[in-house]
């Protein structure tokens, strides 16, 4: 009877799997909890000793020599885990050339080009903290790597490279989804002005609008006059895309010169550009807005009253007294939502404007 | 004459069973096939997600702002606990919509108290049709904390109200009743930064029975060792280790559990947000949202991350987890009949060729294949058609595969997130993965074909529910559902 | 932390606080750079994170600044709370991410309860603009973002603590 054989061998063939299943699972608990540990170990060795030197400034030899004396994964784990969370940048500078040239720190950095991810990975986040100058080029290329977890931890280090990296990384921006982006600027932060520097011939109104988009969200998340004073000049730009991004990065642009353009904006056709003019002009506290924000608050669209409502509060003062009026009035849209921000607590008006 | 009707008698219980055999394997075999494609998934967000980029992407504000959307009905006991933990979850953008549906008892009571609620005017975009709003409240201490009084609707349409109340772009659908990890919406933002375009994400979904916690926070996680909760943490351990995370390489997941996801706020609009008239509606919610993203050529994906972000309370007296169970086949059945017209056909891509035929022939029929199959085996071996070592053969080779399966999904558990700390919460789940076919792959059959009736009765109703422990009188955590 | 507590949950969510650190600072030799004895409310530090814990309590047993510290935010706020009224100002060190009531909560809770009463600084991740001004609105006399250099935070506390010694809070 051939089903009969067949079901033998399928017993045989899982019976077969199952053992090894549960030798597998007692074996590699075995080995992770003593992996684990040894990294434990090391952690709670080195906490001390670079407490020793964030507190009281001792000599970091202390902490390079117990690193050389681990075993090199061990060594990286700690150094990841403790000078991540509690080393500040100005301080991993210090202590990135240290360690650049221990052994340990060679042997992972060789892994750069390996044709494992996680071996690039572990490449790249220990450039992240501990890259020079010579590792320009492998972190250019872990920049592009195929694996996304890669080109993320890369970001980090080029952030402690700067110089031609920056470039490179502004133009990767606009092919990058948002959260990534963002991450982007976080890191650029690093070198305000190299990246003022490559933002400025960058801002023009004939480069595509999917890449001035981009350029414009990291002027404003870096927050540079003279970056943004390039944007500023594209607020009349074509297409709404862009006068909307302009709209949002011109908050961070704390001159005179910006009220009038952010004025215009706040009557654009687009609703979403005159929401961002709208908490742009809350953000910057220009009191001079405040009238045509009280006229915006009765907007055909949600998120103009919301924002413009917003920014009235935000300002404070008269304006706060605009937004009182137009509670009372007969707009109902309106009179709900000023109603609604007027009561609002000031720690609520600034989180809800800011996010 | 009788000796030849005999014969084929035989003959045709045999190829039965030699048929229902090979459906067993093949299935069996397309589990193993999502085990494997899962593995490295496994591995790559286990290794990023141990390092500390995920701290270091609180720092940046590389994260999705997040509304959580939170449907309440009658759970005054709990709802100031759970709702303290959802708002301390470390994470720097969120705001947490908490819509209470008509609760009968005291909760919206203990909410005006709790958190110093304040009326507020209605400043809020309707698009969706719901029940009557009653109010909205503001908090006075927390800004993060809206709250919606409304007409009582059922949990799709509290969603719904809360979809409207939403400020940000992404939604997160979970149970008051759910506990959430701490860090649980750090992980749900990792796909992001992974550069993906994402139309929602779903994570792992423990059992917290057991389980100590702490100001709503899991301190020590344990393995129930009564054998109900049991075996359902086993198969929630094998459902969403692997299951699902092979899927985010077949065409993106069918299942993003109601207790907790993660979806865009602006394509559950356009898609009229949740149905009403279902009663699992996240499964519903979940096709159309596929179904909707490959009709308008939308690259966004649905993804599964295997992190454990939450935990949910699994029932522990079987008529419980019988009406839970039938429910949530009579979901599948009633969602494969409105969206059949998905299934094996070529514009769906692998949702229609691979997801859907998967749901009906792996899921949908499941219950009725074991069935016949366990009714004809067991009658002809004791008529003598069958020999007993074929039967016993056959029963062992069906359900040791089912255990492979579950031993798999511990051991990947062990290596990855080891949430389970001692040896013996580990020997349980390895015990209850022996046990599992034994009994609850019965009982859990008798259910699901309960369903079938049911629904052929056209019945729509959630049924009777109860709860122990926290979350006293709440809904069975609706569609965690770890079906694999 | 040790989990001193275990057991199941099945009873219902359980609200009780863990354990608190109280870190019993040893007897420091007076010297010039030390402050006055001072009470241990003086200086409170509040931080779920065992690892910033221990840099804190080093550096600050170093600077010989007697402290309790706290890893539960429902309890440092119950016990800030309990403080008798009026006295001297208490300096507060306040992580934001803290199980139970946040930093952030603690923060407008003793605004409004005890104003005028506490001198605090926030730790938080989030080196945001936004979260920052937040801090500082809700009465928050710093913010640091982590990692922050802690010689610079002990300065400060350093110099918070005389203050605090200097002046006394109206009843």
């Amino acid at each position: 009877m051939l089903s009969l054989d067949v079901l033998a061998v399928a017993l045989t063939v899982e019976g077969t799997l199952i053992a090894a299943a549960l030798g597998g699972l007692v074996v590699l608990r075995l080995y992770l909890v003593w992996r684990a540990r040894q990294v434990e170990a090391g952690v709670a060795r080195l906490e001390p000793l670079l407490h020793a030197w964030l507190v009281e400034d001792a000599d970091l030899g202390a902490v390079v020599a117990f690193l050389r004396a681990q075993p090199p994964h061990v060594a990286f784990r700690s150094v990841a885990r403790l000078a991540t969370a509690y080393v500040t940048f100005e301080r991993q500078q210090i202590l990135a050339p240290l360690l650049r040239g221990e052994p340990w720190v060679q042997r992972i950095l060789r892994h750069g080009r390996s044709m494992f991810w996680w071996r690039r990975f572990d490449a790249a986040r220990l450039l992240s903290i501990v890259g020079g100058p010579d590792d320009v080029t492998m972190v250019a290329a872990l920049l592009s790597d195929r694996s996304p977890a890669v080109r993320l931890v890369a970001i980090d280090a080029a952030a402690r490279l700067g110089g031609r990296l920056v470039d490179l990384e502004l133009d990767s921006l606009p092919g990058r989804q948002d959260a990534v982006q963002q991450y982007q600027f976080a890191a650029l932060n690093r070198h305000p002005a190299i990246v003022a520097e490559a933002l400025v011939p960058r801002l023009r109104p004939e480069v595509p609008a999917v890449m001035l988009n981009a350029w414009i969200d990291a002027a404003g998340a870096s927050a540079n006059p003279v970056a943004l004073w390039r944007v500023r000049d594209l607020a009349l730009h074509e297409a709404p895309e862009v006068r909307l991004h302009v709209a949002r990065a011109l908050r961070r642009h704390a001159e005179p010169e910006t009220v009038p353009v952010l004025l215009k904006l706040l009557t654009d056709d687009d609703w979403r550009v005159r929401a961002q003019a709208a908490r742009a002009l809350g953000a910057l506290r220009v009191i001079s807005a405040a009238r045509p924000l009280a006229l915006a608050v009765r907007d055909r669209a949600w998120w103009v009253r919301y924002r413009a409502a917003l920014a009235l509060a935000q300002i404070g003062g008269e304006a706060r007294e605009l937004l009182l009026e137009v509670s009372r009035g007969s707009d109902p849209l309106a009179r709900d939502m000023s109603a609604l921000v007027a009561g609002l607590s000031s720690a609520a008006v600034v989180e809800m404007s800011e996010v | 004459m009788s000796s030849e009707l005999t014969a084929w008698f035989v003959y045709l219980v045999t190829t039965a069973d030699v048929a229902i055999l090979w459906y067993m394997l093949l299935v069996n075999s397309f589990f193993a096939l999502l085990l494997v494609l899962a593995a490295p998934q496994l591995f790559a967000h286990w290794r990023f997600g141990s390092e500390d980029v995920l701290a270091r992407s609180l720092t940046s504000s590389a994260v999705p702002r997040v509304s959580i959307l939170v449907p309440a009905h009658n759970e005054a006991v709990t709802i100031v606990d759970s709702l303290r933990a959802l708002l301390t979850l470390q994470y720097p953008y969120f705001e947490v919509v908490l819509v209470n549906d008509g609760s009968t008892d005291d909760t919206m009571q203990r909410l005006l108290e709790a958190y110093d609620l304040y009326e507020v005017p209605p400043a809020v975009m309707r698009r969706l049709r719901t029940e009557r709003v009653k109010a909205y409240y503001r908090s006075k201490t927390w800004t993060k904390l809206l709250v919606v009084d409304k007409q009582n609707g059922g949990k799709a349409d509290s969603l719904n109200v809360g979809l409207d109340a939403a400020r940000f772009p992404y939604v997160l659908a979970c149970d008051a009743d759910t506990l959430i990890e701490p860090d649980a919406l750090l992980r749900l933002a990792r796909p992001f930064l992974f550069d993906q375009k994402i139309a929602a994400v779903g994570g792992t979904i423990r059992v917290v029975n057991s389980c100590t916690v702490e100001e709503g926070r899991i301190i020590d996680a344990r393995v129930d060792s009564r054998w109900l909760s049991g075996i359902q943490t086993v198969e929630y351990l094998r459902a969403f280790l692997f299951g699902r995370l092979g899927w985010n390489l077949l065409g993106g997941n069918l299942i993003i559990s109601g207790a907790f996801g993660l979806f865009r706020r602006d394509y559950l609009t356009e898609i009229l947000g949740y149905a009403t008239s279902t009663v699992t509606e996240d499964f519903e919610l979940i096709v159309r949202l596929q179904r909707y993203l490959k009709e308008q050529g939308a690259a966004a994906k649905v993804v599964f991350i295997p992190d454990p972000v939450a935990w949910t309370e699994v029932p522990t007296s079987v008529a419980v987890f019988g009406r839970q169970r039938e429910r949530w086949h009579r979901g599948l059945i009633s969602t494969m009949v409105a969206h059949r017209a998905l299934i094996f056909n070529p514009r769906y891509g692998p949702t229609g060729l691979i997801a859907m035929p998967y749901f009906l022939f792996a899921e949908l029929l499941a219950p009725v294949v074991e069935a016949v199959g366990l009714v004809i085996t067991v009658l002809c071996t004791f008529a003598g058609v069958l020999s007993l070592r074929f039967a016993v053969f056959f029963f062992v080779a069906a359900y040791l595969f089912g255990t492979l399966l579950s031993l798999a999904a511990i051991l990947m558990e062990e290596v990855s997130f080891h949430r389970y700390r001692r040896p013996l919460d580990t020997l349980r789940l390895v015990f209850f993965a022996f046990i599992e076919p034994f009994g609850y792959r019965q009982i859990t059959v008798w259910f699901r074909l309960k369903a079938f009736v049911r629904y052929f009765q056209g019945d729509h109703s959630w049924g009777r529910m109860k709860r122990e422990g926290f979350g006293a009188a709440a809904a069975p955590a609706a569609g965690v559902r770890p079906a694999a | 932390m040790t989990r001193a507590h275990r057991r199941p949950a099945r009873g219902g969510r359980r609200t009780t606080a863990s354990r608190t650190v109280e870190t019993a600072p040893a007897a420091a030799p007076r010297d010039l750079a030390a402050p006055e004895p001072a009470t241990p409310a003086d200086l409170v530090v509040a931080t779920a994170d065992p690892s910033l814990l221990r840099m804190l309590t080093f550096a600050l047993d170093q600077m010989r600044l007697p402290h309790q510290s706290f890893t539960s935010g429902t309890v440092v706020l119950q016990r800030l709370l309990d403080l008798p009224r009026g006295g001297r100002p208490t300096v507060v060190v306040l992580d934001v991410d803290l199980p139970g009531v946040d930093g952030h909560a603690i923060l407008e809770r003793l605004g409004s309860e005890r104003p005028d009463e506490f001198l605090i600084v926030v730790l938080s991740s989030h080196a945001d603009e936004s979260v920052q001004v937040r801090s500082l609105l809700a009465g928050a006399l710093d913010h640091m973002a982590k990692p922050f250099n802690v010689r610079v935070l002990m300065a400060k506390l350093h110099r918070w603590v005389t203050i605090a010694r200097h002046y006394e809070v109206a009843a």
